[in-house]
């Protein structure tokens, strides 16, 4: 199954998310976590702390940064740059805003 | 507690010795019930000055006497008063604390309210910024009114997609944007573009369309989601026109901004001299705080300041401080006030303006219409 969480800032999405991920990956489910934040904190919900959540690298700054395959399959960017988070869960962070450059309104 | 926020010059020794004086005469006027708490707090905190105030400014304010809720009470600039008002000798405690980090000096009371030497400073334009319900709508609402209510032309800006400000301020609507009427299309090299309409200036716009809310204050939203996203575009790129030309002189904005990082935070906040990131005492408030001071520092300049929402322990403020690398400019209070008024929909303010965290927010406008002052 795929689960969105969504709600008003404050509201409890990124616990509930954390709490879902671990809770489906305890009961033998291959767990993707998907932070899709673009201040993405769903890290520090899991349990890999404050410290190893500043320092993932988004998927999408991963592509970027040039060496790696833009035709890289969804499968082999989460392998690649996902990230081990307790009872099995796999995190990976979408994407996370790196410049002030005005984008869409 | 450990070293209160704003440093104090005082010895503990010597401030202990004045807060048992303080703790003397308060009995004659206060009774012993706040005598005693007094003299707790002066047991417990190596900084009782500060705490006493914070005390008193509980009492004063009829609440139950909460000791561990008020945290590092220095974050109750201008409860000095309260203290005089009620000791009738103003040059008896000879610091008060203001939480501003370690910029910040402690300096002598002064006999003019610090609300009141606002009046002479020129209108501010702040932004709320921060991690997704750290409580900017809150505390932007309530800033913006008790600015107003030191008699200046206050802009309560929105531009947050999700509702907020409206209910902090206690505006009963909460679409207060302006009408798709004020935009035009226009043709900007063989492409369709958007401005305001011929002739409407920013700040007619803010002066037409703006809804009166309580205290005076002036509200607008500008930015809501209002349907689909190609709904909203074309409007959104006019409506920041007025972001440009904003009312100036005598005007001071207050701004409620989007949650967390979002890219537009600046685009939308482009008017502000300071950005106010209120962040609690958690670490993805924290990290949060450290991206968007990272983000406004690419951007330029703007001064970017810490408050510190909902503490709770005693070093919770500058735990904040410290762990977004931000200087601290006040902190409020977990208040269950605040909750209650979240639940029904209104303001804290007009909940009850004498709550810890309302008291913290008057504190606030003070420090930053001080800062102002310095700068």
């Amino acid at each position: 199954m795929k689960i969105a969480v969504v709600g008003k800032g404050g509201s409890g999405k990124t616990t509930t998310a954390a709490v879902l991920a671990r809770t489906f990956a305890r009961s033998g489910h291959s767990t993707l976590a998907l932070d899709c934040d673009s201040n993405p904190n769903l890290g520090i919900s899991l349990g890999i702390g404050e410290q190893a959540t500043e320092d993932l690298l988004s998927v999408r700054d991963a592509v970027d940064a040039g060496d790696q395959e833009h035709a890289a399959s969804a499968d082999d960017l989460v392998d690649r740059f996902g990230f081990e988070a307790p009872d099995g869960v796999r995190l990976a962070v979408v994407t996370a805003i790196q410049n002030p450059q005005p984008g869409c309104p | 507690m450990g070293r209160p926020v704003g440093g104090s010059p005082v010895s503990g020794e010597l401030a202990f010795v004045e807060v048992l004086e303080l703790a003397q005469r308060l009995e004659q006027v206060a009774g012993p019930f706040l005598a005693d708490a007094v003299h707790r707090e002066a047991e417990v905190h190596n900084d009782p000055v500060t705490h006493l105030h914070a005390v008193i400014a509980e009492h004063r304010d009829g609440h139950v006497l909460r000791r561990s809720v008020h945290g590092d009470a220095g974050v109750l600039v201008g409860t000095a008063e309260k203290l005089d008002d009620l000791t009738g000798q103003p040059e008896t405690h000879a610091h008060t604390s203001l939480t501003m980090g370690d910029a910040a000096q402690s300096r002598p009371v002064r006999s003019r309210s610090p609300l009141r030497r606002l009046a002479r400073v020129a209108g501010m334009r702040v932004a709320f910024v921060g991690k997704g319900g750290a409580g900017k709508s809150s505390l932007a609402g309530t800033f913006a009114r008790i600015l107003a209510g030191t008699g200046r032309n206050v802009l309560a800006l929105d531009s947050d997609p999700m509702p907020g400000m409206a209910f902090s301020l206690g505006v009963a609507q909460t679409d207060s944007g302006l009408p798709d009427s004020a935009v035009e299309e226009y043709d900007h090299e063989g492409r369709t573009a958007y401005r305001l309409r011929e002739g409407l200036t920013g700040t007619e716009a803010v002066l037409q369309y703006a809804t009166a809310g309580p205290d005076g204050v002036h509200f607008l939203q500008l930015g809501k989601a209002r349907g689909m996203r190609w709904r909203n575009t074309r409007a959104h790129f006019a409506f920041q026109r007025v972001l440009d030309d904003l009312p100036g002189e005598g005007w001071s904005v207050v701004g409620d901004l989007p949650g967390g990082t979002r890219q537009p935070f600046l685009t939308w906040g482009r008017y502000a001299e300071t950005f106010l990131v209120v962040a609690e005492p958690t670490p993805a408030s924290w990290l949060t705080g450290r991206r968007l001071a990272k983000l406004a520092a690419m951007q330029g300049t703007p001064r970017v300041v810490v408050v510190a929402n909902k503490v709770r322990e005693s070093h919770d403020a500058e735990l904040v401080s410290q762990r977004t690398g931000l200087p601290l400019v006040g902190a409020v209070p977990m208040d269950p006030t605040v909750r209650e008024a979240d639940r029904l929909g209104c303001a804290v303010l007009d909940l009850d303006p004498g709550c810890p965290s309302v008291t913290a927010v008057r504190s606030l406008v003070a420090a930053l219409g001080e800062v102002k002052e310095t700068r």
